[in-house]
């Protein structure tokens, strides 16, 4: 009897775990069903199946516009916060000073703000510092892009410093005690040691910046907007196939960046019991 | 000081761009705002130099955004709940599987993480639409006559916000696991103890931590959550992160959007205290 238990158990636990994987994806298999309708709007049955959303989307100037300036600002804050991260990465797991624990933990702070509340916050202060100097600074891309860089780099900073820690110190020891000066043993000993955490470190970086919503909504200004935003917009007032197309990408982007961080750090070691958002 | 030790302390130096730019771009916007928030608000022109808790007060007074907050609480609690009464049988069934089976579900776990809320929201908004997956189905099987407003309801925006706990949730409860072995439970219900008293008593106690990290991280991103509510919950269901947008974007109250902003820190930061002391405190066995 007892037995017979476990096994209602097992089945019960099962379906459950069968409802959660449901609800977690069923959303995602949802927008990219939509994106194959061949119609303008969304009505379920759709009148048949085709590629038309994806042309539309294409053909639009706003959607293109949005994609580039996604694209600029996320290589952007990728290309600054990954030599920032690398760079406070070696300070906090190589170096000895007083309070290096402490600035580990301080590196990860903008990770427990919320995305609003940072980006009110960065907006209010570039808005203020601009008026005083006299140079716009919100609203333009260059404080989108320092924007994400707060935002990638408790990342960039978590992904180096793992990959600094599983290195020997020893290899870059010998190296200088043979005589080569700190920075070319980093190049040529410490860097390709550290290229796998480098890449993970730049797809998720990338991959953050590009999915930012919250963070950027203060500081996009009409004709400048990046995907998630005009993603926001469109569903709330203009729900069509073609919108559906362009969250597909975005899936597409995230299932490409999922692959690339599976096979360089392990699907269990991604987040790491850390928050991400 | 030895020439290594020198070394060592000089590498420190390579943190100070980074310091820099977290200074100037986290530190002093949030110690800026967190000034705002006591500023006086005037219409027409933007704000006036103050030290008064007016925002505070209204905030905590006026009868719309008591509802907001009281609505953000709830509704992170409520969500969080459920994304732990799914996430725990979730986890036990997880480690059924063989292990190229659960590196593959664990994989499939991961990858809602990583496509933006917005997306996941609007497949949300396309299921639970008027005309929308689920009402064509309920009126394909004459389950209903006519649609079910989905959209707009709490029900709605929890199941949304929970499935987007849920990985969170699995990942924590799975790491503290890893340590239970598989036969515990079964062998406390082969020695006579029903399952729920078996699960009570002896895997429960085990798995706490895990459940409490689990929690603790599902409020604080429920509690900043901003297009899910926004998009799922509409006029009907309103959340702080949206509320802070709109007094910004549509009013230009500087101090009260900042004031909201350091309630919502403020409160995520205590409510996720009280639940940690509350699960640690409490005897379970």
């Amino acid at each position: 009897m007892a037995l017979g238990r476990v096994g209602a158990g097992r089945f019960a636990t099962s379906a459950v775990a069968w409802l959660a994987y449901l609800i977690m994806l069923a959303p995602i298999g949802a927008i990219v069903w939509l994106s194959l309708f061949d119609s303008d709007i969304i009505a379920i049955p759709p009148p048949g199946y085709s590629l038309r959303s994806y042309q539309s989307m294409f053909a639009s100037g706003n959607f293109i516009a949005s994609f580039r300036l996604s694209l600029v600002v996320a290589v952007g804050a990728t290309v600054i916060s990954l030599a920032l991260g690398t760079l406070a990465s070696i300070a906090i797991v190589r170096g000895k000073f007083p309070g290096s624990d402490i600035l580990a933990s301080v590196f990860l702070a903008p990770l427990a703000v919320p995305g609003i509340v940072l980006g009110l916050a960065i907006y209010i202060f570039f808005f203020k510092v601009g008026a005083a100097i006299g140079i716009r600074i919100a609203g333009t891309m260059t404080s989108l892009i320092l924007a994400h860089v707060v935002l990638t780099l408790p990342w960039t900073i978590r992904f180096t410093s793992a990959g600094l820690t599983t290195i020997d110190k020893n290899l870059e020891d010998a190296a200088m005690t043979l005589g080569a000066p700190p920075l070319r043993t980093f190049w040529h000993v410490t860097f390709p040691l550290m290229r796998a955490s480098l890449v993970a470190a730049a797809v998720f970086a990338f991959l953050t910046s590009y999915n930012a919503l919250e963070m950027s909504l203060f500081l996009v200004g009409p004709g400048m907007t990046t995907v998630p935003i005009v993603l926001l917009q469109r569903v709330s007032w203009n729900f069509d196939p073609s919108v559906a197309a362009m969250a597909t990408v975005q899936v597409a982007i995230s299932a490409v960046a999922l692959i690339i961080l599976t096979r360089l750090v392990g699907a269990e070691r991604i987040f790491g019991g850390q928050r991400s958002s | 000081m030895s020439n290594d030790a020198r070394q060592a302390w000089q590498l420190g130096w390579l943190a100070a761009p980074t310091c820099i730019v977290l200074l100037f771009s986290f530190v002093f916007p949030l110690a800026l705002i967190a000034r705002y928030s006591v500023n006086e608000f005037v219409p027409g022109e933007l704000m006036r130099e103050a030290l008064t808790p007016a925002n505070y007060a209204r905030f905590f007074t006026d009868d719309l955004f008591q509802r907001v907050f009281a609505t953000t609480l709830g509704i992170s609690l409520a969500s969080s709940f459920v994304a732990v009464l799914v996430g725990i049988p979730t986890a036990f069934a997880l480690r059924r599987f063989s292990p190229r089976w659960r590196s593959v579900l664990i994989t499939l776990l991961l990858f809602p993480l990583l496509v933006v809320t917005v997306v996941r929201a609007a497949g949300w908004v396309a299921l639970f639409n008027e005309r929308g997956a689920l009402n064509s189905f309920l009126l394909a099987l004459h389950l209903t006559s006519e649609p079910v407003r989905f959209l707009r309801t709490a029900p709605a925006l929890i199941v949304a916000m929970a499935s987007s706990l849920l990985p969170y949730i699995v990942i924590s409860i799975d790491s503290v696991l890893q340590s239970v072995p598989r036969e515990l439970e079964e062998a406390a219900m082969v020695l006579g103890a029903p399952p729920h008293a078996a699960f009570r008593h002896v895997i429960l106690p085990l798995i706490l931590p895990g459940i409490v990290t689990g929690f603790v991280l599902s409020f604080i991103l429920s509690m900043d959550a901003y297009a899910t509510p926004l998009l799922i919950g509409g006029s009907a269901i309103r959340m702080m992160s949206p509320m802070i947008y709109v007094q910004v974007s549509e009013l230009q109250n500087w101090p009260f959007a900042s004031a909201i902003s350091i309630v919502l820190v403020v409160t995520s930061l205590v409510v996720s205290g009280l639940i940690t002391m509350a699960a640690t405190q409490k005897k379970w066995r």
